[in-house]
C-alpha cells in the first residue's frame, strides 16, 4: 500500500505562479535552518514507494547529495504517525522530513504555528526549481491544504474505479456510465457469485469514499466544501442519500463478504487475484498492479472515472485528486544539504518513479520514460486530460471526524449502524469546536 | 531490631528510596493528568485553561456511557471467568493431577508469556471469514452451519475478545489461586476428611473459606486489569465496528494522541480512576470477612 488517507480537490488546474518571498506564520515558514549529519525521515510504514524511491535516487541521480547528508529513514505504522509526530514537535526533535496530518499542517494548524512546517512553494522558488512542480499538483495541494504548500508532492494520483477487463468481458459489462448502471452490473456479478465490489473495513476510507464520490457527483463539486463551512449539514436529506446508498450496497452484498476485518492487504490482494470484479482506488495503486505476480495481469486491469449520477450536479469528469499522503519539510533543519536535496529531488523524483514504479508524481517528468504499460498510459491520458478535480470525502474533516468516517464504514455496509447513526457520529464531529 | 524500627531516621531513611520512586512514577504523573484535565490543548498546539469545560464535555459525551458499559461488562465477565475457571484449573492441580501437574501448568500459563499482539493476530485469524474462513468458521460450517462474520457487530467481537483474553490469562490465575490452595495446610484438609467432608462438602467448608483471602487478591487484580484492558483489542479489532467494543482506556488513548485532546483524555483517565477505586473498594469490602468468624 502506497498512500492512505490522502487526496485533494481544486476546481481549477491552473497554477498561481505568483508566490510571496516569505508567506505569513500562519501558512508555513521559508526558514533557513541548520543541517543535522542526516538526511533524516519519519514516513508511514504504509508508504513503501517513496522511501524506496529516495534510497534509489540518494545512488543514481542525488548521489553528491547523498554523500553530504545520507538519508537516515524511520518507518511508523500510520496508526502510530499522529502520535509520535506530536511528541517529537513536543520535544523540539522533528526530523528533517516527516509524515503529518492534514488538519496540523493546514494555514494555522498547530505544526504550522510551531514553525514546524516548511512552505514548500517558496522553497521550490529560491532554488530556482519551482517550475518542476506541475501546475495541477500546485493547485491541488493547495486545495487540499486550504491554500497552503507544506508538502512534498511525492505522488499525484487520481481515484477511481480499478475493474478487471476480463470478468466484465465474461459477463458482457461495459464501463457503466451512470450509477444505475453500476448498480445493475454489480447484480450481475453478485447473480454470478463473483464479488462485485473490493472494499476493506479495517481501512474504512476505502468504504467512505464511496459516500463522498456520491457526494460529489450527486451535489456537486463544492458539497464537502460547505460543510467545512457549516453551510450545510451532513444529516440533511441531501447529504443522507449517498450515505444511504451505500448501505444499500452492502445489504444488496455488493460489497467483500467478512469486510468488517478484512484488512487493506488483503481486500487489494481479493481484486488483484482476480477474485472481485472492482475497488474504488487511488492511481497509487498502480505500484501494485505493475509489480505483483498477481493471478489479474496487468493487462486485464481497466481504470474508469466514477460514474455520473442522473441528474447530480457533478460530472463524470471530475476525479477526486491528490498529491500523496502528506511529507512536510522541518525549516529547522533545512540547511544548505537539505536544500540540496530537495533541488534533486525536484528535478528527478517524477522521472525516476514513472520508470522505477510507474506512480506519476507532483514534478514534471524531465526524462522522457518509455515502455509504458498500458494502464499507466490510460492513467497518464486522464491526469492530462482532467480538466476539474474535486476533494475526497474527509479531506477537510478534523482529526476526529476522520478516523470515525473510516472506522464506522464496515459498519454502514455491514447494517450494524444506520445511515443516520454514521452521518450523525460525523456531523456532531464536524460541529465541535 | 527493635531500636532501628524505633529510630525515625532509620525509618525515613529505609523507606526514603521506596517512597521517591512512588512519588516520581505514580503520585506526580496522575496529579500531572489531574492538571492537564482543566486544560485544553496539546504540547504541540500548546495547553489553554478550560475550568470544568472537560468534565462538562465528559458527561455530554455520548460515546462516555458505551465505553463505560463495554469497559464494566467486559471486565465483570472476563474476572468472573478468570476467576471461576482459574479457580477451577487449580483444583484440578492440587487435588486431581497432584504431583504430575507440572506439564499441565506450563501448558495453562503458556499463554501468559506470549505477546498481546501475537495473541489478537492469532485470534483474528481463528474468527476470520475472508480471505479465508478461519477454523472456526471451518468447524461451523463443517457442521452444516453458515458462516459468521465476527466482527461485524459489537456483540459478535465481545464474544472473540472475551475468548482471547480468556486464553490469555487465565493461566495466571490458575497459577495464583494454586499457590493458594498450597497455602492449606494438609492437617486442617485430612482432619476434615476424617470428619467425613469430601467432594463439594469439603470444598465448600474448608477449602473455599481457606482460600478466601487469595480469591479476594485473585478478584481485585483481576478486576483492575480487566478495567485497564487496552492493547488487546486496540491489536484485535481497534475497539471496532465503529465504538462498539472500545473501552474507555482505548478511548482516552484515541482522544489524548490521535486527537489532540489531552485535557480530555486525562479527564477520561480520572473516571477511570475513579472506577478502579470504587470496585476495589467494594471488592476488598465484601471479600475480607475473618475466616475466623465462619
Amino acid at each position: 500500500m502506497s498512500t492512505l488517507a490522502l487526496v485533494a480537490s481544486t476546481t481549477s488546474a491552473s497554477a498561481s505562479s505568483s508566490v510571496p518571498a516569505r508567506l505569513s506564520h500562519a501558512s508555513g515558514a521559508t526558514a533557513h535552518g541548520t543541517d543535522q549529519s542526516s538526511f533524516s525521515i519519519l514516513l508511514t510504514t504504509e508508504d513503501t514507494q517513496t522511501p524506496a524511491e529516495l534510497q534509489k535516487l540518494a545512488t543514481t541521480s542525488c548521489k553528491t547529495e547523498a554523500q553530504a547528508q545520507p538519508i537516515a529513514l524511520q518507518q511508523t505504522p500510520s496508526q502510530n504517525i499522529e502520535s509520535k509526530i506530536q511528541l517529537l514537535a513536543s520535544q523540539n526533535n522533528l526530523p528533517l522530513m516527516y509524515a503529518a496530518s492534514n488538519p496540523d499542517i493546514i494555514p494555522g494548524g498547530s505544526l504550522v504555528k510551531k514553525g514546524d512546517v516548511l512552505n514548500v512553494e517558496s522553497a521550490l522558488n529560491q532554488l530556482g526549481v519551482g517550475n518542476d512542480m506541475t501546475p495541477l499538483a500546485l493547485s491541488t495541494t493547495k486545495a487540499q491544504f486550504q491554500g497552503g504548500v507544506p508538502s512534498v508532492p511525492f505522488q499525484m494520483n487520481i481515484e477511481g474505479l480499478f475493474y478487471n477487463k476480463r470478468i466484465f468481458a465474461n459477463h458482457h459489462l461495459t464501463q457503466p456510465k451512470t450509477f444505475d448502471q453500476l448498480l445493475a452490473d454489480a447484480a450481475v456479478l453478485k447473480k454470478a457469485h463473483i464479488i462485485p465490489i473490493s472494499a476493506s473495513g479495517s481501512s474504512g476510507w476505502t468504504i467512505s469514499r464511496w459516500v463522498g464520490v456520491l457526494l460529489f457527483r450527486e451535489l456537486g463539486p463544492n458539497a464537502m466544501n460547505l460543510i467545512a463551512q457549516k453551510k450545510a449539514s451532513l444529516t440533511s436529506a441531501a447529504y443522507m442519500t449517498a450515505a444511504k446508498q451505500v448501505a444499500q450496497m452492502g445489504k444488496d452484498g455488493y460489497f467483500s463478504p467478512g469486510i468488517t476485518n478484512l484488512s487493506y492487504n488483503a481486500a487489494v490482494a481479493q481484486f488483484l487475484d482476480g477474485k472481485s470484479a472492482m475497488m474504488y482506488m487511488g492511481t497509487w495503486l498502480l505500484a501494485q498492479i505493475l509489480s505483483s505476480q498477481d493471478k489479474v495481469g496487468r493487462d486485464n486491469v481497466g481504470f474508469m472515472p466514477f460514474p455520473a449520477v442522473k441528474g447530480g450536479k457533478g460530472s463524470i469528469g471530475q476525479y477526486p485528486a491528490n498529491t500523496g499522503s502528506p511529507n512536510v519539510i522541518n525549516p529547522n533543519l533545512y540547511g544548505p544539504h537539505a536544500q540540496a536535496w530537495l533541488k534533486c529531488i525536484a528535478e528527478n523524483y517524477g522521472s525516476a518513479s514513472l520508470k522505477d514504479q510507474g506512480v506519476f508524481t507532483g514534478f514534471r517528468t524531465n526524462q522522457p520514460v518509455a515502455g509504458l504499460a498500458p494502464i499507466t498510459q490510460t492513467i497518464q491520458k486522464t491526469i492530462n486530460s482532467a480538466k476539474q478535480s474535486v476533494l475526497w470525502f474527509e479531506a477537510l474533516f478534523g482529526l476526529k471526524a476522520n478516523d470515525d468516517a473510516s472506522g464506522n464504514a464496515a459498519a454502514l455496509v455491514t447494517g450494524a449502524m444506520s445511515p443516520q447513526q454514521y452521518m450523525g457520529i460525523l456531523q456532531a464531529d464536524q460541529s465541535q469546536p | 531490631m527493635r531500636q532501628v524500627f524505633g529510630n525515625r531516621r532509620a525509618i525515613a531513611f529505609f523507606l526514603a528510596p521506596a517512597l521517591l520512586v512512588y512519588i516520581g512514577v505514580i503520585v506526580v504523573p496522575v496529579g500531572w493528568s489531574l492538571v492537564y484535565s482543566v486544560f485544553t490543548g496539546s504540547p504541540a498546539s500548546g495547553f489553554a485553561f478550560a475550568g470544568l469545560k472537560n468534565f462538562r464535555a465528559l458527561f455530554a459525551d455520548p460515546t462516555i456511557p458505551q465505553t463505560l458499559w463495554f469497559t464494566v461488562k467486559y471486565a465483570t465477565v472476563l474476572t468472573v471467568g478468570q476467576i471461576v475457571i482459574g479457580y477451577s484449573l487449580a483444583l484440578l492441580f492440587k487435588f486431581v493431577l497432584r504431583r504430575s501437574s507440572t506439564f499441565i501448568r506450563t501448558l495453562v500459563f503458556f499463554p501468559v508469556v506470549l505477546p498481546t499482539v501475537a495473541i489478537a493476530l492469532l485470534f483474528a485469524q481463528l474468527f476470520a471469514v475472508t480471505p479465508q474462513a478461519g477454523p472456526v468458521d471451518s468447524i461451523i460450517h463443517l457442521f452444516g452451519g453458515h458462516p459468521v462474520d465476527w466482527f461485524v457487530s459489537g456483540s459478535h467481537a465481545f464474544v472473540v475478545i472475551i475468548a482471547m483474553d480468556m486464553w490469555r490469562s487465565v493461566g495466571l490465575f490458575a497459577v495464583i489461586l494454586y499457590v493458594g490452595l498450597l497455602d492449606i495446610p494438609e492437617e486442617v484438609i485430612e482432619s476434615a476428611r476424617i470428619d467425613g467432608a469430601s467432594g463439594f462438602g469439603l470444598l465448600r467448608r474448608i477449602i473455599l473459606p481457606m482460600s478466601r483471602p487469595i480469591v479476594a487478591a485473585a478478584t481485585i487484580f483481576a478486576l483492575n486489569a480487566d478495567l485497564k484492558v487496552f492493547d488487546s483489542i486496540l491489536a484485535l479489532n481497534n475497539g471496532g465496528p465503529g465504538t462498539a467494543t472500545t473501552p474507555l482506556n482505548l478511548y482516552m488513548f484515541q482522544e489524548s494522541f490521535n486527537y489532540d485532546n489531552w485535557g480530555y483524555g486525562s479527564t477520561i483517565a480520572l473516571l477511570i480512576t475513579g472506577l478502579s477505586l470504587v470496585v476495589t473498594v467494594v471488592v476488598f469490602r465484601s471479600l475480607r470477612r475473618d475466616i475466623t468468624k465462619d
